[in-house]
């Protein structure tokens, strides 16, 4: 069955709005990710979330090992205009970029008085779950997580490359400037980071 | 079911730009994002943000409840209920407990919500200094530098006139510590409700073109002073004549025959299933 722009969009909107608002929790976008035709270049998630925020109005920035022709085909899904990442309003890190954490660092955080035009960076990394549900967990990095959204602390376990955790702490210092994370694991698990999530390592 | 519409009444370009606004609000609690605001097929100043979030939140699986002052059947909330209705095909209700999206004007349930739920609060007045600054731009400025002095002043100033704060609805909430935020016009017994709140709440100004957040457990405080603490309205002694409740809201009613006044529940639904759970036993 092929992507529903309509409904498997708004289905998708649903659970971003859920993974702002409860960070930290993880959700299984993979069912509907694997609908996308032709299968994207990047990780099927990230593009399902290109998908849902950016068009025409809006810029974003690509990192990756081909970012001319990964950002050329969601400019071309999506009617986005790729920008360097200081003036895009989304950045997609994928697995394999180049510079991650120069992208990361490059990153829009908003004005004090416009602090909704910090950008909103969106990465792929290895593995990611929430350790709510049981099973087991070691060998894996490990944040605990506390702010609006938490009820007292919550943790997210995964594999990621801890320096672009780092770089979007220091990017959040200043509240209410900051990005906003959304994480994307390669078997289509999402959880969000918003700026006010406090993440202790 | 064959529609002239699109699903939920919207172009998909002004959902995204909608749904855009409102994940940078829920990152940024109690700061008002600017919003395109559509024209909708009702008026502005009757529901149109709330309407607005609402249809770029719901979908197939949604069960939709519409409350306006703390009634499901009156006029506003029946006519967004339609049009929602008419436009996604979704299920609508009057019980809180069954309702995944929310929208109200002016009351938060009486039922606690929990987190699989969305309250979008309807907004007419979302600057909480507007009544002090008239200018947009040196209200975005107090913001940026928390200089709330003037939502303490319109306080201080009810206070040296009446002896009390006298804030009817709409009490202004500092959230996590940062915004001063217009609650919306509930009463003041509702601001509680908001703090550390299970739901996520929206709140949507169509006219005044902002959205703005209250994330779920989040810390939300009413303004006061040390020695005016926040006091929401006074129900003691109250009871609805309908279905016996205490400490709720209540709609205060005159009988018509004896001139006798009397109290009812305000959430006509949480007074209905009360009423319902009393006859079934």
């Amino acid at each position: 069955m092929q992507l529903d722009f309509v409904h498997d969009l708004q289905q998708t909107y649903r659970a971003m709005v859920r993974a702002m608002a409860f960070p930290g929790t993880t959700v299984d976008l993979s069912p509907t990710a694997t609908r996308i035709e032709p299968v994207p270049p990047v990780n099927a998630v990230l593009m399902l979330l290109s998908m849902v925020l950016v068009d025409s109005e809006v810029s974003f920035t690509i990192d990756s090992a081909n970012s001319g022709s990964d950002g050329r085909i969601i400019s071309e899904v999506t009617g986005g205009r790729m920008r360097p990442p200081a003036e895009a309003a989304f950045l997609f890190v994928t697995n394999d970029a180049v510079n991650p954490i120069e992208t990361i660092r490059a990153a829009s955080v908003g004005t004090l008085v416009d602090p909704h035009l910090g950008a909103t960076i969106l990465c792929e990394v290895d593995y990611l779950t929430d350790p709510s549900g049981g099973g087991t967990t070691f060998d894996r990095d490990s944040i605990t997580l506390s702010g609006p959204g938490i009820e007292s602390t919550r943790r997210l376990v995964g594999t990621w490359p801890a320096e672009w955790i780092a770089e979007r702490n220091r990017k959040n210092v200043e509240y209410p400037l900051g990005v906003d994370l959304f994480l994307v694991d390669r078997r289509g698990h999402m959880a969000a980071l918003p700026r006010t999530t406090q993440v202790e390592v | 079911m064959k529609s002239l519409y699109n699903y939920a009444f919207f172009d998909e370009g002004s959902k995204r730009e909608i749904r855009r606004a409102s994940l940078k609000a829920i990152a940024i609690p109690g700061y008002q994002v600017p919003f395109a605001s559509r024209e909708m097929p009702i008026a502005r100043g009757w529901g149109t943000g709330g309407l607005q979030v609402t249809l770029s939140l719901i979908g197939k699986s949604d069960v939709l409840k519409v409350i306006d002052q703390g009634a499901d059947e009156s006029v506003n909330a029946v006519n967004i209920k339609k049009l929602v209705g008419k436009t996604t095909g979704v299920e609508t209700t009057e019980e809180t407990e069954r309702a995944t999206l929310i929208q109200s004007r002016h009351r938060i349930p009486e039922t606690p919500l929990r987190e699989d739920q969305v309250l979008v609060l309807q907004v007419p007045i979302p600057e909480p200094l507007r009544f002090v600054e008239p200018s947009e731009e040196t209200t975005k400025r107090l913001h940026a530098e928390a200089d709330y002095s003037g939502a303490y002043l319109l306080l201080f100033e009810q206070i040296m006139r009446y002896g009390r704060v006298s804030t009817g609805a709409d009490h202004p909430v500092e959230v996590r510590d940062r915004y001063v935020m217009a609650p919306s016009p509930i009463p003041r017994f509702d601001n509680p409700k908001m703090d550390h709140s299970s739901a996520l709440i929206l709140l949507g100004a169509g006219r005044e073109k902002k959205i703005y957040a209250v994330p779920p457990y989040t810390r939300v405080v009413s303004l006061d002073f040390e020695d005016h603490p926040f006091e929401i309205e006074d129900v003691t002694g109250r009871v609805c004549r309908q279905c016996g409740a205490v400490d709720v809201y209540f709609d205060e009613l005159v009988d018509e025959e004896t001139g006798e006044t009397f109290f009812q529940c305000n959430d006509t639904s949480y007074c209905l299933a009360r009423m319902n759970a009393e006859a079934d036993r």
